[in-house]
């Protein structure tokens, strides 16, 4: 499904550009979960910007292939979008005056519009919203508010996670998702991964904890240090993390 | 802004030579008093006085009006000025008077194309009277809104909310003077104009805090979303402060679309030129959705033509 090789990568700052990614490589086949841990900055992140897209984040070297198509090809973030790969923001951006529901349609029209589908109707949508939206215990009235505008943190990952149901990507990439939730938004956006976990679908789980792991298991743990993925293994290898520290984990 | 003064002078000549022209109309004087405007306690728009006015090509209109409200009224004024109208000009002035406690919203939508305006609003509000505008001005080739606030009793307050929607070479001049004359007098004025094309957005605010006048808290903020390469905006914040114990600040911002705002319109597959669209509407949509239900409605229908045919390259 994902493939990627040899990726390297840097960040336009005002001081010059500044290499990230080292030539990362990494395959995540259809059905499976992996998740990408590591200490602050060591390019986690990074490799979220640069998958879908994110002006002033420029791949040097290697190939991102989703599904055969190279995402690194594709000019703007909309064709990533539209080739399948979704991104859930660490900081979703508060967009005063733009309509919540009028944002979900939008986008989930120019998905179908992209996939030669016929556009989805107000009436439609509107069922369809509401049904996703009962899912992850969410209230109707979010549609009526402005995208994230003035929204809880919790409010805001489930907006996320409401967004990827809708627009049902083929991988989606998670960054920080764990980030300012409590430990019951937690569960509500885990239980919202989880119910998308289907044969034809991967995911990318970024975070810092092992404690989001607890409820999205991971089939795949990687350890991303210095812009390379320096260790490899299962779901016990984050138990390790969490019980031993990074230090000790790596130098083993 | 020396240029812009200059075409003023030029728009706006004394009334004795425009008279001799042909086909100039004069709108009747109006005073809107008491009697003239139905009790509205909660600031319900279905009871608000509505004033509407359609412009008509190469004619002056030229108004006079007054408002008074009386102690512990609460009022909506709605104004609707209307028309694609080459070489029409429109100039007048509105004369308010708010007397203790009471509290008037003041919105004016006014929409068209080929046409110039000066308008003068003269407000005196006294102690614990609220003064709040809303002015949408989409278009026109040369407009001057002045607001002019004296708040001569304690704890007054005025609110000013103005939003220029401005393409081609059009030109928007926006004046607020707000005088505080008496203690514990608070304002909030924030402007905020989307110039496209080659068009010219001018603020200038002013607070004037006499020395009686203490413990005043005043805030304006100017923004300034520019659309293209020649687009234009001078803003000029005023402070002349005699009194010790007052909060006066202001804040400007002048740029073009959020990045950010963007990225993340197109990472949920939103093509750019729609994304861009979705974003100067929204700079709209945030100020407008704040009205009564009726005049969000009008005002939106106002707003559409140009926000389709806004070019944002």
């Amino acid at each position: 499904m994902l493939k990627i090789e040899n990726l390297q990568a840097k960040v336009a700052e005002d001081a010059g550009d500044k290499t990230i990614l080292n030539g990362i490589n990494l395959t995540v086949q259809a059905g499976e979960v992996h998740a990408i841990m590591g200490p602050n900055g060591a390019g986690k992140s990074t490799l979220a910007h640069v998958l879908s897209g994110k002006p002033g984040y420029e791949a040097t070297n290697g190939t991102a292939t989703l599904d055969g198509q190279n995402l690194l090809d594709m000019e703007e973030p909309d064709e990533r979008a539209h080739s399948g790969l979704f991104l859930a923001f660490q900081y979703p951006v508060e967009l005063p005056g733009v309509n919540a529901a009028q944002f979900l349609r939008t986008a989930l029209n120019a998905h179908r519009t992209a996939r030669g589908e016929e556009e989805l109707n107000g009436a439609d949508f509107l069922r369809l919203a509401r049904a996703k939206m009962a899912d992850l215990k969410m209230d109707d009235a979010f549609l009526k508010r402005a995208v994230n505008s003035g929204f809880s943190g919790g409010e805001k990952k489930r907006f996320e996670i409401l967004q990827m149901a809708l627009l049902e990507p083929k991988l989606a990439v998670l960054d920080e998702t764990d980030s300012g939730l409590d430990i019951d938004a937690l569960k509500i956006v885990a239980n919202g991964v989880n119910a998308m976990r289907q044969d034809d679908r991967g995911f990318i789980v970024i975070t810092h904890y092992q404690r989001l792991l607890d409820y999205i298991q991971p089939d795949y743990v990687h350890i991303l240090a210095n812009g390379k993925i320096v260790k490899s293994g299962g779901a016990e290898l984050a138990k390790q993390l969490e019980a031993e520290g990074y230090d000790k984990v790596m130098a083993a | 802004m020396t240029d812009l003064n200059h075409q003023l002078t030029e728009a706006f000549p004394p009334p004795a030579t425009r008279a001799e022209k042909e086909h100039w109309v004069f709108t009747k004087p109006q005073t809107f008093t008491r009697s003239a405007i139905t009790q509205t306690a909660d600031l319900d728009y279905s009871n608000a006085e509505t004033w509407e006015h359609t412009l008509q090509p190469a004619t002056w209109h030229q108004g006079q009006h007054a408002l008074t409200l009386e102690s512990n009224e609460q009022r909506t004024l709605v104004e609707f000025i209307i028309g694609d109208a080459p070489e029409a000009l429109l100039t007048d002035t509105l004369d308010i008077s708010l007397q203790q406690g009471s509290t008037l919203r003041h919105i004016r939508l006014h929409a068209g194309t080929q046409h110039q305006q000066r308008r003068i609003v003269n407000v005196t509000a006294d102690e614990n009277a609220t003064y709040q505008q809303f002015t949408l001005t989409v278009g026109g080739t040369l407009s001057r809104t002045e607001t002019l606030v004296d708040l001569i009793g304690e704890k007054a307050h005025a609110e000013v909310v103005s939003l220029n929607l401005l393409q081609g070479e059009e030109k928007a001049d926006t004046l607020n003077h707000t005088h505080f004359k008496a203690p514990s007098c608070t304002a909030d004025i924030r402007q905020r104009n989307v110039v496209a094309d080659a068009a010219h957005a001018v603020f200038q605010g002013k607070f004037h805090v006499d020395q009686i006048a203490q413990q005043t808290d005043a805030y304006m903020l100017c923004q300034n979303i520019l659309l293209g390469e020649k687009a234009c905006a001078s803003h000029k914040p005023e402070l002349e402060i005699y009194a010790d114990d007052v909060k006066c600040s202001h804040g400007a911002t002048t740029g073009t679309l959020d990045e950010a705002h963007l990225f993340y319109l197109q990472a949920r597959g939103i093509p750019k030129a729609q994304a861009k669209q979705m974003l100067i509407a929204a700079q709209v949509h945030d100020l407008i959705d704040n009205l009564p239900d009726a005049i969000t409605a009008r005002a939106l229908a106002l707003t559409e033509k140009w926000l389709k045919g806004v070019s944002h390259a």
